[in-house]
């Protein structure tokens, strides 16, 4: 593409159902947009879609915007949100801040700049019975050492029921009754000079005041 | 012999890891107990090829394996009793599927060595030495990181891409 660049994000959520992707990529198509990075997954039932988008300066930004309205309307999608991104603010934002835009990231800066990849180096389980809590919990710790996470994802594991009563015969076995289990995978990047070591010592007191089971590992690197 | 009840994460003891056994006669009761009631448990879970002595309750260093008949199994060694097993040395890498008894609505990708050298004893307090690989290797694997207080969701590396839950109720979960 030629000349300057504009990029949006753009999130949606919906009911799932098929024909979201579609509708949305002809839209982006007829305005000549393209999807440089997307991630779309089902979370409990709700089809989300978040896409980075990249056209020319001169995108036409109202037509964008009505006829990813009146999709949103026609399959009755819980939101569509549209943002024009700023590379430049984010630019400024960060000098402001007193970091140098050339530098490697450091303890608590800020990504420098909006398009800038982050290098993960380690990855962190988190497991335990549901209660709220655990996400801020284990975030708050990371964030107060600078620790940038780069992907974070939960489950949640219904509760097992009692193993099932005179089948086949057999005495039923006695269980211990479990609760919904909770996970959490994180990505991360270090901050300088902090290792795996690093991060299992920040995490001891999550363990304990959460009762979680938490293991940290180095991100297994590609060798091919 | 006795069936057992299985442990059920977030059980405590399932995080713990458990202790080597004495040689000679000294444990000998409780190695035979804890092997017999491995054993029958085991058997009363249909599809189960492994389960490890800390899912009982039992913080001993004690796993019984069995893939024989499996439909994965390439490389099988029969029953095994294991006492304080340890591995030796171990070589190449491979991602398959894994379930567990203690965490009955997951499933999960985990990556584990292809290849392994197992040395053991038996409840008899006889040296055994084992190289296996496939899928009786990762079953070994799975219930050795038991001994250590380690799941399979302490090996995920990503909940999207590696972990399932089980949309029907496994074999599994309910004992025979």
């Amino acid at each position: 593409m030629l000349g300057s660049v504009r990029r949006f994000a753009l999130a949606a959520v919906g009911g799932d159902r098929p024909g979201i992707v579609a509708a949305i990529a002809r839209v982006l198509l007829e305005q000549q947009l393209n999807i440089e990075d997307s991630q779309m997954a089902i979370l409990r039932g709700r089809f989300c879609v978040l896409l980075i988008l990249a056209g020319a300066d001169d995108v036409a930004e109202l037509p964008l915007r009505s006829e990813l309205e009146r999709v949103g309307a026609e399959l009755s999608l819980d939101a569509v949100v549209l943002t024009a991104l700023s590379e430049e603010r984010a630019r400024r934002g960060a000098a402001a801040a007193g970091a140098d835009a050339r530098g490697p990231q450091r303890r608590g800066e800020p990504l420098l700049d909006s398009l800038a990849e982050p290098s993960p180096s380690c990855i962190i389980t988190v497991y335990g019975a549901d209660h709220p809590g655990i996400v801020h919990a284990v975030a708050a710790k990371l964030a107060s050492a600078g620790v940038n996470i780069t992907d974070l994802q939960t489950q949640l594991a219904p509760g097992q029921e009692e193993a099932a009563e005179g089948s086949g015969g057999a005495e039923p076995l006695e269980r211990t009754p479990q609760s919904a289990l909770y996970a959490m995978v994180i990505e991360c990047e270090l901050p300088t000079g902090m290792g795996v070591e690093g991060v299992e010592a920040l995490l001891g007191e999550v363990r304990s005041e959460q009762s979680v089971d938490i293991s940290v590992r180095e991100l297994e690197r590609d060798v091919l | 012999m006795a069936v057992r009840k299985v442990l059920l994460y977030p059980h405590p003891l399932l995080k713990r890891r458990a202790r080597e056994l004495a040689e000679g006669e000294a444990e000998r009761e409780l190695i035979e107990r804890v092997a017999e009631d491995l054993r029958a448990t085991m058997r009363a879970y249909p599809g189960c090829v492994g389960i490890a002595a800390p899912q009982l309750g039992e913080l001993v260093r004690m796993a019984v394996i069995d893939v024989s008949g499996h439909r994965k199994t390439t490389t099988c060694h029969g029953e095994l009793v294991l006492v304080n097993p340890r591995i030796e040395a171990s070589q190449g890498v491979e991602v398959a599927r894994e379930g567990c008894l203690s965490i009955p609505r997951l499933t999960a990708n985990v990556r584990r060595a292809s290849a392994i050298s197992l040395s053991a004893r038996t409840p008899a307090g006889e040296r055994l030495s084992i190289d296996t690989e496939g899928f009786e290797a990762r079953c070994i694997l799975h219930e050795l990181d038991h001994l250590d207080g380690i799941l399979f969701l302490d090996r995920v590396d990503s909940l999207s891409r590696d972990v399932f839950r089980r949309r029907t109720q496994h074999p599994q979960g309910a004992p025979r």
